[in-house]
């Protein structure tokens, strides 16, 4: 009777899981988010020396945030059948106007704010929306793979504490995740950047709002090695412009661009430490001296607009970053980096010939309880342009601190809702707005 | 007697998206009873408490309720379950902390106290943190089926499990899971097993409506808002299997896993007992009712006669 009833159990367990395996196609809801409210100690309104966009935040991100954002991310696997399931996956993001400068007012308007881009002087206006993601998958198809083709993020490589993204090649395309092959895994991905440089593509007969847009097609190559202290990610991505006749006879830029990043990554104290080299040419440079690493045509960086001819860019970067415990009660989060760009412009006003930018962001934590913990957030920031531009403001050096409640102990356990406050100082600080406190909430889910 | 507060809740969201079901929620005061067990052969001297229901209870050995297993003793929450004229799932969850979790197992007994399901620790689903919610571990026994009568439900966790650690997600892992970035390479965190946590309980119906074959059946419909309460017990409820043998159902339903269980079970034991015949006839009848497997049940019960 054991046996049957061992038998009945089996069954009973197969059963469930069977009808498990229905369950689990539900829609699963996930999601990123940040608001608050600050204020300037001098008056006015809170300033940030760093957004969420292509400027990051190199002396931290705490306290340091000046503009309502949020993902809502959904995903549904929709078939599962004989070792192939399909999912699909959608990603709606908003959020106030950044500046895409260093420096920034709250964005964070009116109740009513609505989602207009062209508005963002009005308080009423300035919100931005946009489907960041909507894609397919299809595992079990191409061996252990992941298939897709849609619109995603990818598999972006990030500085948390500074908002920095130094890989993101997202984007349309289409690809795969995760192919065994040797040792490692492989993947692949075909993306495209489009960029106007204003030459329209003189497709006879062809009329079309987007016609002067020119694409950059992106071949991204990764390989994941397995390592006895963690792992190594090598990562290549190519771009190569494509242009009609007429954008070819325009000179539109058509250099073909490199971005090459070597990472290592392992645990550490408790946490993790990453350190990675990175490589950019062209249109891709932009990524290693900023932020958002292989997802521009940023033809800019290597076009020479006064004489109209297209010139060479390179940047390399290297960084290192991570959490490490410190016993039960203190964690900390780091970072640091060192760039420099080269590009052959003869331009004594071009910012980025000959640019060297290098910072270093500590956030130390100690957690009272599984709860409630006090932040502390130290950053330092050196932007060395090139020397023809004269006497230029160099550093910037932040402190916060912060008071925070949070769904966990854990240095990344959201929400997180905080009381902080801000002190700016160096030669890009304001004296009128070097004092900022307030309140935000962070939350993922 | 000490007892514990039990809160209902509203059923989340998912739970609907999940199941398309019906939640009742409600509020009870549980008793814990203190009256030691010395063996988990003797379920009748379980001091059994109502069933929670949808709502959430702390575990603590303080209530001196044990099992007795070979390699150690066990604590153990019994619950006394009313009647559920309606199919439903039962979902058990284990909330933990940051560093431990309470890893269970479940009995599910029939009003003879003979165990009619059993579901160890492998059975339990990890879910990581997210939101509000704490790591968890997670049972779905979906579409448990109707219960008639009354029924028994028994948490505890063995020996072996209590020794044994789950693997907690990394915050930073599940950050970026989430926010599709790509996971540090953080370890997993290992939970102890502790004999003391957090529980919820969460039932809910698979019926919009009580079905029609419901008001024709030997129990009470369940009245909203109490689906926990205790219902008044059926007459001497009917094996589900000689129900099935017997009656024709209004409509075709794919029967409940615990029916399913039952009629296997019932094959097997009339195999063992030489009544291939009844054996036979029970497994010709359970395929024509959707229990496909019947078949090979009583082929395998055939097989393994001594």
């Amino acid at each position: 009777m054991l046996r049957t009833r061992r038998l009945a159990t089996q069954m009973a367990t197969a059963l469930s899981l069977t009808t498990l395996t229905a369950a689990a196609s539900a829609v699963e809801f996930h999601g990123y988010a940040r608001a608050g409210i600050g204020q300037n100690v001098d008056g006015g309104q809170q300033v940030c020396y760093g957004t969420g966009g292509v400027a990051a935040h190199y002396v931290g991100r705490l306290g340091d945030e000046c503009d309502m954002y949020a993902e809502l991310s959904f995903s549904d696997e929709v078939f599962a059948q004989d070792g192939k399931s399909f999912k699909i996956f959608s990603t709606i993001a908003y959020g106030t106007y950044e500046s895409g400068g260093s420096v920034q007012f709250n964005s964070q308007g009116n109740s009513f704010q609505a989602q207009k881009d062209d508005d963002s002087d009005n308080p009423f206006g300035g919100g931005r929306l946009a489907v960041r993601e909507i894609y397919a998958t299809a595992s079990g198809i191409l061996g252990d793979s992941t298939l897709w083709i849609g619109k995603r993020f990818g598999q972006r490589k990030d500085i948390h504490i500074m908002d920095l993204f130094y890989i993101m090649n997202s984007g349309y395309g289409a690809g795969f995740d995760g192919l065994t092959v040797g040792p490692g895994k492989f993947s692949f991905q075909w993306t495209q950047s489009a960029s106007d440089e204003g030459f329209d593509s003189g497709l006879d007969g062809v009329d079309g709002t987007n016609g002067s847009w020119e694409r950059l097609n992106k071949l991204d190559f990764r390989y994941n090695l397995p390592v006895a202290t963690g792992s190594v990610d090598m990562i290549a991505i190519i771009g190569q412009p494509t242009l009609t006749d007429d954008q070819e006879d325009a000179n539109a830029f058509n250099k073909t661009g490199y971005l090459l990043t070597l990472e290592h990554s392992m645990p550490f104290m408790g946490g993790f430490n990453k350190f990675a080299v990175q490589y950019g040419t062209n249109s891709l440079t932009d990524g290693v001296i900023g932020n958002f690493g292989g997802i521009n045509h940023a033809f800019w960086f290597a076009k020479d607009f006064t004489n109209g001819t297209n010139e060479s860019a390179s940047a390399w970067r290297i960084l290192n970053h991570g959490v490490a415990k410190f016993g039960q009660k203190i964690e900390l989060g780091y970072a640091i980096t060192y760039a420099e760009s080269d590009i052959d412009i003869d331009d004594a006003n071009d910012p980025w010939r000959d640019y060297t930018r290098y910072n270093v962001v500590l956030r130390p934590t100690y957690k009272w309880d599984n709860f409630n913990k006090t932040l502390l957030e130290l950053g330092y920031d050196v932007n060395e342009p090139n020397d023809d531009l004269g006497d230029v403001d160099e550093t910037l050096t932040k402190v916060t601190l912060a008071q925070a409640v949070g769904a966990g102990p854990g240095f990344f356990a959201r929400p997180e809702l905080r009381l902080f406050v801000s002190y700016y100082d160096g030669e890009r600080a304001n004296r009128d707005a070097n004092l900022m406190f307030g309140a935000q909430m962070e939350a993922w889910w | 007697m000490p007892s514990v507060k039990l809160t209902g809740s509203a059923v989340t969201l998912a739970a609907i998206i999940l199941a398309g079901c019906q939640y009742l929620p409600h509020e009870v005061e549980v008793p814990v009873q203190e009256q030691p067990l010395q063996t988990i052969a003797k379920p009748a001297e379980l001091p059994f408490s109502d069933f929670p229901g949808d709502g959430e209870t702390r575990w603590s050995t303080e209530s001196g309720v044990q099992m007795s297993f070979s390699g150690g003793n066990s604590p153990v929450l019994a619950y006394r379950m009313p009647a559920q004229p309606t199919r439903f799932n039962l979902i058990l969850t284990s909330l933990g902390t940051e560093n431990t979790i309470f890893a269970p197992s479940v009995r599910l007994l029939d009003a003879n106290h003979q165990v009619m399901a059993e579901f160890s620790l492998d059975d339990f689903e990890y879910l990581p943190a997210r939101l509000i919610y704490p790591d968890r571990l997670q049972l779905k026994i979906n579409d448990v089926g109707r219960f008639y009568g009354h029924h028994y439900l028994m948490v505890f966790s063995p020996p072996e499990q209590q020794a044994g650690t789950t693997a907690f997600r990394d915050p930073a892992v599940s950050y970026a899971l989430a926010t599709n970035r790509e996971p540090p390479p953080v370890e997993d965190i290992q939970a102890r097993h502790v004999t003391q946590g957090r529980l919820r309980f969460d039932l809910a119906s698979l019926d919009p409506v009580a079905p029609a074959s419901a008001a024709t059946s030997p129990a009470h419909q369940a009245q909203p808002e109490s689906v926990a309460e205790p219902v008044q017990e059926a007459n001497s409820p009917q094996p589900v299997s000689e129900q099935l043998a017997s009656e024709q159902p209004a409509d075709q339903e794919t029967p409940a896993i615990v029916e399913k269980l039952q009629v296997l079970d019932t094959i097997r034991e009339h195999v063992a007992a030489g009544r291939i015949e009844e054996a036979l006839d029970l497994s010709e009848k359970a395929q024509a009712q959707g229990i496909p497997e019947a078949r090979a049940v009583f082929v395998e019960a055939l097989r393994s006669r001594p």
